[in-house]
């Protein structure tokens, strides 16, 4: 370095660590290289065992499988369909509130190897396609999750699919209540999604029109988590920060109930508490049922601790949805590519926006953040005290589901999804948790 | 990845007595500066195998996470600065030096009081880890014309009351 003739009295300062102490770090450093390769070595020997026994058990499998009925033989085999029906789905999103049909799957789009099971052998051999046919609107990730479970567990030979509708949970719940039975009415859904739970005001509307039976089943937990590399440990935010350096309009600090556009480029300017470090956030598109979760949670979360916003979802919903909801778009949430891991490692003040389900699953990549001092698991999750969380919820018109083997097939496997927790979008399956917070049991009539 | 072209050895031999240093300027004083030099260490040789050379300067990584650890230790003990903590630790000086050392870097460390955490952290990274401009930029996401601006000045006033 060069010297500056005034910095000499900083210059002195340095000092060389003992002999003693650089050796002994550096022999526990060759000690912990020796034994992360030892561990290595045996990773890679137990993956090719377990490698080998998978095979073997699969071919088993397929050579007795071939040899029986297929009714019988496939009763818990899930045929995997034809993948990436989420960004599919995604991209037909749209930003507005209202209501977005998604055509059902066409016939010929059904996977090729349909699966029967319990479900399928209730349904009758030839079915009214009139009458079988039902429909399901919800936010994204209840969509995207019945899309997949009809895809992937079609009544044998009906080639029958739900209609779809991507709506808010508001508007699911209406259409839902909509219907008076037996009517040809075409606002109306069977199914509706939710990301909350049905408020009483809407159960009277359901029984003034004569819905007089649901069922409610707690489909999982949508969860996102702002995340770093493991390298550098877990950042630990508030849903305020997370709030102030995502919206896209916050409150000016100087000016009382005041929008301005967002002008925050570090943590610190966020809360000078935080590291003079750049905000950066990579995270899937922003029409993804994750960011859609990110609006819905974290960022509502944040809002909510201005009292004057929060005050806006009662007098004003769709100022609240705008400025509570909206993420900037001035690159400092960004679209994540292929190298996100290298990324991370590489740029200690990037954070990447994942379900919750993608960080469990390496645990030992990434370092998900604390909000508000509480670190996502599944029983912060379950128990409602990470903010990055929120349960949702599928109500079903039974009546309508008495009528229809196929709608009856269709809930009775999401209901199976949810409890043998192979959920397959954002969503975590409760398992059997759902008791512990009260919910009703999966397909227990409420009472009215 | 290139990995197997790093000689970690020499990297070790080059970057602990740096890694020491910028602890000592952060804290300014010589307590807890031996377990956060090993704990950056390690933390960086556990993850080795994931560190791409051709995203990122060795220098800037290992610093990256030096920084963080140095940052969750201060944040643990922000109310209490153990200026009198610093007797216990040998360095390899002379015991005169030694004393004047940490009887300096003690004055330092409450001269240091009165700024800013980003400047602190600036000083620490120049004069401790000995890092150039273009890479404290890249650390702190300042600029590297603000990174010598900044450093002129505090520098300037540290010199005044020293």
């Amino acid at each position: 370095m060069k010297n500056d003739p005034n910095d000499d009295f900083l210059q002195r300062l340095r000092t060389e660590p003992s002999k003693k102490f650089l050796s002994t770090l550096k022999a526990n450093l060759d000690r912990q290289a020796i034994s992360q390769e030892k561990a290595r070595r045996t990773l890679f020997r137990t993956a090719i065992l377990a490698a080998l026994i998978g095979g073997s058990a699969v071919a088993v499998a397929f050579a007795v499988l071939r040899g029986s009925p297929p009714a019988r033989t496939l009763a818990h085999v899930i045929a995997i369909g034809p993948q990436s029906t989420g960004s599919k789905l995604a991209a037909e999103r749209s930003g507005g509130g209202a209501p977005k049909s998604i055509a059902s799957a066409a016939p010929g789009s059904s996977p090729a190897a349909a699966v029967t099971g319990a479900a399928a052998e209730r349904a009758p051999s030839t079915v009214d396609q009139s009458r079988a046919a039902f429909r399901v609107a919800g936010p994204t990730a209840i969509v995207l999750n019945g899309q997949e479970i009809s895809r992937r567990w079609t009544i044998a030979g009906s080639k029958i699919q739900p209609g779809f509708t991507l709506t808010s949970s508001t508007e699911a719940l209406a259409m839902l209540c909509h219907a008076r039975l037996g009517a040809p009415d075409t606002g109306s859904v069977d199914i509706a999604g939710a990301s909350r739970r049905i408020l009483p005001s809407e159960l009277e509307h359901c029984r003034f029109n004569g819905v007089t039976h649901l069922a409610e089943i707690l489909s999982g937990y949508e969860t996102v988590v702002l995340a770093r590399s493991k390298l550098y440990g877990s950042p630990k935010l508030s849903a305020r920060d997370i709030f102030l350096a995502l919206a896209a309009e916050v409150p000016d600090p100087y000016r009382p109930q005041t929008l301005i556009k967002n002008p925050y480029r570090t943590w610190s300017a966020v809360d000078g508490a935080l590291l003079e470090e750049k905000i950066e956030i990579l995270g899937p598109p922003l029409s993804s049922a994750t960011a859609a979760a990110l609006r819905g949670t974290l960022m509502e979360a944040g809002c909510a601790t201005f009292p004057w916003l929060a005050a806006l979802k009662q007098t004003d919903t769709e100022r609240y949805e705008k400025v509570c909801r909206t993420l900037r778009d001035d690159g400092v949430y960004r679209e994540r590519g292929e190298k996100l891991q290298e990324h991370l490692e590489t740029y200690p003040n990037a954070l990447g926006l994942f379900d919750f389900r993608e960080i469990a699953a390496k645990p030992d990549t990434f370092a998900a953040a604390t909000v508000d001092g509480v670190e996502p698991s599944m029983n912060t999750i379950v128990a409602g005290t990470y903010a990055g969380s929120r349960a949702m919820f599928m109500y079903v018109n039974i009546e309508r589901t008495r009528g229809n083997p196929a709608m009856f097939s269709f809930v009775d496997a999401y209901r199976r999804s949810v409890e043998e927790s192979w959920s397959i979008t954002t969503l975590v399956a409760p398992q059997r948790q759902a008791d512990a917070r009260g919910y009703s049991p999966p397909l227990q009539e409420m009472k009215f | 990845m290139e990995t197997k072209e790093l000689n970690w050895d020499a990297l070790y031999a080059r970057e602990a007595p740096r890694i020491y240093n910028y602890f000592r300027f952060r804290l300014g004083s010589d307590s807890d500066v031996e377990e956060l030099t090993a704990r950056t260490f390690e933390r960086a040789w556990r993850s080795r195998s994931r560190y791409r050379r051709d995203l990122a300067g060795f220098a800037t990584w290992l610093f990256k996470i030096a920084q963080n650890i140095g940052t969750d230790h201060l944040r643990a003990r922000r109310e209490h600065l153990p200026l009198d903590a610093a007797l216990e630790v040998t360095t390899e000086g002379t015991p005169e030096r030694d004393a004047e050392q940490r009887s300096n870097l003690t004055r330092l460390a409450l001269l240091c009081a009165a700024l800013p955490e980003r400047e602190r952290e600036l000083v620490a990274l120049k004069y401790g880890a000995v890092i150039n401009n273009r890479v404290i930029a890249q650390l702190t996401g300042l600029s590297e014309s603000n990174v010598g601006t900044i450093l002129h000045r505090v520098v300037q006033t540290l010199r005044d009351r020293w």
